[in-house]
């Protein structure tokens, strides 16, 4: 579509990780309010690593997209290498220029993300 | 079948709007519902407050500041009797819609007792949701919600004749929707139906005007409401100015709720009085700059607009978006009639998030909102998406709604299979 990269519109229409973790270490959900789109995110903590992760949703191709980058791009790492992630990560795994307000579609996923990390911290 | 129109004759022309001197042609503007462009006279009239010698109004003696002063009070008086108030007491000036419902709503705290009701609309702007649900929860009131007819996205008597009893303390409503192109029914009918109701039972009457002043012709007085609060900036103005109207028969039983300068009568170290209205609302030093741009935008208007002629000029554009829309196969959220009032149109493209569409629109020079509009319990009530939203100001062309269907062929050619 105009206007977006194919590698995005890949993950919007095959998402990886689009999956329920039955078990997961920590979750956290977060929303966009101005629009109800919503990422929840399921991470399986194993030894302070990121085994799997899993992540649902509904929303805009920006959201569920990133959503579906930033999952690829976690899996694997360290609790402490993905807990350095910022609005950075998310522009240079999207590849695009967003202004500040959409900029929120594509950090709903960051969110999660950071929320379930916390909880985790807290926990362990 | 096609709807045939008397084109209105509007004097109004893009040109006069110096933004329009500095975008492409293939530049549709149609997010009006949040804010507007000014004309030039608004610009010059900023321009030359800033630049010739001002002083502050209401407090100096010398010849400058009572020149201020009488030019800030001359533009209270021509809002007066451009808004059909009695008298210029009744307009106060704040800073915009949101802060003019705010001070309503805690003007008339005092008035609301533990199990009284609260009426407002499912389809309130935040600005007016939240301000009443807010003050019920903290006065123990009960917040009584106006559905919305979900096949027509109107509101009728049908909707509101139980809920309005002698219990009904204020009846706060929005005048005209920033979702819906025709709320209140042909001509608001309804508005008018509910406001004679909410008379009837004694019952405060609170107006939320943004998405009606600067479309409608409204007649404060003769409908007995009790406050009305529109934006500058929604109707060719200034922004950080709003008017808030202030019905005279409340002037003086009405506690102010913000205190400072220029709203004191007398104070000692035991208390203060108050000056009269619309001093009395007005504390500490007033948007001077914006009120004499509004003054201009009025004197425009009333050179060059007609709200008979806009009205025709909007059921033009309304029809050809619609009709545009449906041929598109979009979901249209206000039904198929002869006669399309209003000036805001929502609707969503099937299979495709409103923001991915609206971000697309934008990169074709289409500028359409996407979102929830403000209206978050509205879109719940209605189980609406997130949707897109068209909304025309008195510059709005046909050529804007040929250029936003045109973006939007080429929008659904282009998204096939997502």
């Amino acid at each position: 579509m105009y206007g977006y990269q194919e590698e995005l519109l890949d993950h919007y229409q095959f998402p990886r990780n689009r999956k329920v973790i039955s078990h997961p270490t920590v979750q956290a959900q977060e929303v966009n309010p101005s629009c109800g789109d919503m990422i929840s995110i399921m991470l399986l903590i194993i030894e302070g690593v990121i085994t799997d992760i899993g992540f649902e949703g509904k929303g805009c191709i920006i959201s569920q997209a990133t959503a579906s980058l930033l999952s690829e791009s976690c899996k694997g790492k360290s609790v402490s290498e993905v807990s350095a992630y910022n609005y950075k990560t998310i522009e240079s795994l999207i590849k695009m220029p967003l202004g500040p307000n959409r900029m929120r579609c594509a950090l709903i996923s960051l969110e999660a993300l950071k929320a379930a990390l916390e909880h985790y911290k807290l926990s362990s | 079948m096609k709807c045939v129109f008397i084109r209105g004759i509007s004097m109004i022309k893009k040109s006069d709007f110096p933004v329009f001197h500095h975008v492409p042609n293939s530049f549709a503007y149609l997010d009006n519902a949040s804010t507007t462009f000014v004309p030039q006279q608004v610009v010059d009239a900023l321009t030359d407050y800033y630049t010739h010698p001002y002083t502050n109004v209401h407090r100096g003696i010398y010849n400058l500041a009572e020149e201020t002063t009488i030019q800030y009070e001359q533009i209270r008086k021509e809002v007066a009797t451009f808004i059909n108030a009695r008298e210029k007491s009744e307009v106060v000036f704040t800073k915009g819609t949101t802060d003019g419902l705010n001070m309503a709503a805690r003007l008339l705290v005092p008035f609301i007792n533990k199990g009284d009701e609260i009426l407002i609309t499912q389809a309130e702007h935040h600005a007016h949701f939240v301000t009443w649900q807010q003050i019920a929860l903290e006065k123990g009131a009960h917040l009584r919600i106006i559905p919305v007819n979900p096949s027509s996205y109107t509101i009728t008597n049908s909707c509101y004749d139980s809920l309005i009893s002698s219990r009904t303390k204020v009846v706060a409503v929005t005048a005209s929707s920033n979702v819906f192109p025709a709320l209140w029914g042909p001509e608001s009918l309804y508005l008018w139906d509910l406001l004679k109701k909410a008379n009837a039972v004694n019952a405060f009457t609170v107006i939320d005007g943004a998405q009606y002043i600067p479309h409608m012709a409204l007649q404060l007085e003769d409908m007995s409401i009790d406050f009305c609060a529109f934006s500058t900036h929604k109707m060719g103005g200034p922004t950080g100015l709003g008017i808030l109207y202030i019905r005279k028969r409340l002037h003086d039983c009405l506690m102010p709720v913000q205190f400072g300068g220029g709203m004191i009568f007398s104070v000692t170290n035991e208390e203060s009085k108050w000056a009269r209205s619309p001093q009395r609302f007005e504390a500490g030093t007033p948007p001077i700059a914006q009120v004499k741009a509004f003054g201009a935008l009025l004197k425009y208007w009333k050179e060059k607009g007609s709200y008979k002629k806009l009205s025709s000029h909007y059921q033009e554009l309304m029809c050809q978006l619609y009709e545009g829309l449906q041929a598109l196969g979009m979901v249209i959220y206000a039904p198929h009639t002869d006669i399309y009032e209003g000036h805001v149109l929502s609707w969503s493209v099937p299979q495709l998030h409103a923001h991915d569409a609206a971000h697309v629109l934008g990169m074709q020079g289409c500028y359409v909102r996407a979102g929830d509009h403000c209206a978050q319990p509205l879109h719940h009530a209605l189980r609406m998406p997130a949707t897109l939203r068209a909304s025309f100001f008195w510059y709005t062309t046909r050529e804007d709604i040929e250029h936003l269907l045109s973006s939007l062929e080429y929008l659904l050619t282009h998204s096939k299979g997502l």
